[in-house]
């Protein structure tokens, strides 16, 4: 360890040696445990240059290097976590050197333990439903109606100003009249989707030991920029079941007309690893 | 023009428009026309631009737009580094911006209170954010016109540019342009009722592994501290820009409508929109106690004296919908 260099932790886990000989850390250092085969964590020495703190935060507000990095760091994760329990640490957890990591690991020895003693055996998968806001919102029928929907007498004189062309709503009018219509099929539609995404939740929640629901996805980092996302959880699911886990999601939202879904795991516990109570 | 109309801000206590409560109002729409014309520049520039993947040759048009933008918006004319005028920024920040000319959360605080320098109106809320090789692009709302029902206020969206190119080079930002694009692309699947066959997953998606690895895991105190809700607040507004530049224009420009993040009132983004709106408060505060002798501008004066990249928002359900109107 030279003065150049520190200490990037990916993740704490017991006995890791013998997994970790096919990771590349995040500089494309090689991967080793630091501790013993009881509570060890996963840590690569990095460049202090090129991942200190000014050069880091530089490097993740770029979106290559942002993405390189968030791959590395997550590919180092997935490999320990395919072989042993795991709590990946969150990204750019960084030390000076090897003797902080081993002070964090003796601090929190009993919290480490018991959080891999409880992941032991599990993984987590993601749920994600998407609504078709078109189905939601009762389709193109509804948006026609919108366009020629006519002002109630008597009221186009207050609302359309000067429009008196006599042949019903002014433009400005009737583009409000429709605005309104659309906001509120587009609310009404969205509370339908999200209830849904709830009921979901709950359900796939009673097959898993933990569930946690993340903030919806921007449309457009999903690809699925004309979907509303009304679901997005993560679920920790015994090992096993994974397979029957996936297989009740889909068959949950193949009962539903306009919802689509997409599982992906299994993953490292990420979602699972900020304690187990809350 | 009915697309100028429809933005759904409600504004307690700042509705007494009524004299301008006329439905066929066409003040805004030569903003509108103005706006629209660059905006479709710069797409067609971006589309070339990924079209032929090559990272040398940025499309002049764009270039010229945003140079436009640049220029009018004066946002960029400002060294980010300086100390700047307003003085409320905190010695956390001024240390930030030393080390780093510019962060996310900084830049957009800058953005809003340019907006309020400029326009006189008070930012509504800070609504993109992004990063390309020229710097910084950041979308703030304004109310351009109070209206009764409040419902029908017409919002701005005022496009500050800052022309300093923050510490990325050309070549890596292009780059991401081009290795981003075909992600949308791929993942689009038609609608349908039928799930995916779970099975074993396909490499997971650059989106997930963000959500964790930045928002999720064990949190321990490293020596080395990097803000990463910065992060991850720049990290999203910039996947957005260059993932899908092109299909975003395509879709109109009101995806935040059904970001349920943003839009319910709970979540990150929200919680920083939120924040960064208590700050501009503060801000403008703090200018408004300085002794300010700004006129507050009228709204056709100001189409000549606030050039900025300006876009009328529509916040239209779908796009096209508005077309016959």
């Amino acid at each position: 360890m030279g003065d150049n260099s520190a200490t990037w932790v990916y993740a704490v886990t017991r006995d890791p040696d013998p997994v970790l000989l096919r990771a590349a850390g995040v500089g494309g250092e090689p991967v080793r445990a630091i501790g013993d085969a009881e509570l060890a964590a996963v840590a690569g020495s990095v460049d202090a240059n090129a991942f200190g703190e000014a050069a880091l935060e530089r490097r993740l507000s770029d979106p290559d290097e942002l993405e390189a990095i968030a791959r590395a760091h997550h590919q180092v994760i997935e490999v320990v976590a395919a072989a042993r329990p795991t709590l990946p640490l969150r990204l750019a957890t960084v030390y000076r050197d090897d003797d902080r990591v081993r002070a964090l690991l003796t601090q929190r020895r009993a919290e480490f333990g018991d959080m891999l003693r409880w992941l032991d055996g599990r993984t987590e998968y993601g749920v994600k439903v998407w609504a078709d806001p078109e189905v939601m919102t009762g389709g193109d029928k509804q948006e026609q109606a919108g366009q020629t929907m006519q002002v109630p007498g008597g009221r186009s004189a207050d609302v359309g100003g000067d429009g008196a062309t006599g042949r019903g709503p002014t433009a400005g009018t009737a583009y409000l009249l429709r605005r309104r219509a659309n906001l509120t099929a587009r609310a009404d539609g969205w509370q339908h989707g999200a209830a849904r995404g709830e009921e979901i939740h709950a359900a796939l929640g009673r097959l898993a030991v933990a569930a946690r629901r993340h903030a919806p996805q921007d449309p457009r980092l999903t690809g699925n920029e004309d979907g509303w996302m009304v679901l997005n959880g993560a679920y920790l699911v015994d090992s096993g079941r994974g397979q029957e886990f996936a297989a009740t999601a889909g068959a949950m939202v193949s009962g539903l007309a306009g919802f689509q879904l997409d599982v992906t795991g299994p993953w490292p516990a990420y979602s699972f690893s900020v304690g187990r109570d809350q | 023009m009915p697309q100028n109309s429809g933005g759904t801000r409600r504004e307690k206590g700042q509705n007494g428009h009524v004299r301008e409560a006329d439905l066929a109002d066409d003040g805004p729409g030569t903003a509108e026309g103005g706006a629209r014309g660059r905006s479709y520049s710069t797409r067609s520039g971006r589309e070339r631009d990924a079209g032929t993947r090559d990272a040398g040759t940025r499309d002049s048009g764009t270039r010229d737009a945003r140079a436009r933008e640049a220029r009018a918006g004066g946002y960029g004319a400002r060294d980010p580094r300086a100390a700047d005028s307003g003085g409320a920024h905190d010695a956390a920040s001024r240390e930030r911006a030393r080390r780093w000319p510019l962060a996310a959360r900084q830049a957009a605080q800058r953005a809003a209170r340019q907006v309020l320098e400029l326009t006189g109106r008070q930012p509504e809320n800070v609504i993109s954010i992004a990063k390309d090789e020229e710097g910084w692009q950041v979308g703030v709302e304004v109310v351009e016109m109070h209206r009764i029902p409040d419902s029908a206020d017409i919002l701005a969206v005022i496009t500050l540019v800052s022309m300093r190119a923050a510490n990325s080079s050309p070549a890596s930002a292009s780059g991401a342009i081009t290795a981003a694009a075909p992600r949308g692309a791929e993942m689009t699947q038609p609608w349908s009722s039928a799930p995916r066959a779970p099975g074993r997953p396909e490499p997971a998606n650059l989106a997930d592994i963000l959500e964790r690895v930045l928002d999720k895991g064990i949190v321990v105190a490293g020596d080395i501290r990097v803000n990463l809700l910065d992060i991850e607040l720049l990290t999203i507004r910039l996947r957005l820009l260059i993932a899908s530049v092109d299909r975003a224009r395509e879709m109109g420009i009101d995806w935040w409508e059904h970001d349920p993040t943003l839009s319910s009132g709970k979540g990150g983004l929200a919680d920083e929109n939120r924040r960064l709106r208590e700050r501009i408060g503060e801000l403008e505060t703090v200018a408004d106690g300085g002794g300010d002798t700004r006129a507050r501008a009228t709204p056709a004066n100001r189409e000549v004296a606030d050039p900025a990249g300006r876009q009328i928002r529509t916040r239209r359900s779908r796009p096209g919908q508005d077309n016959d109107g």
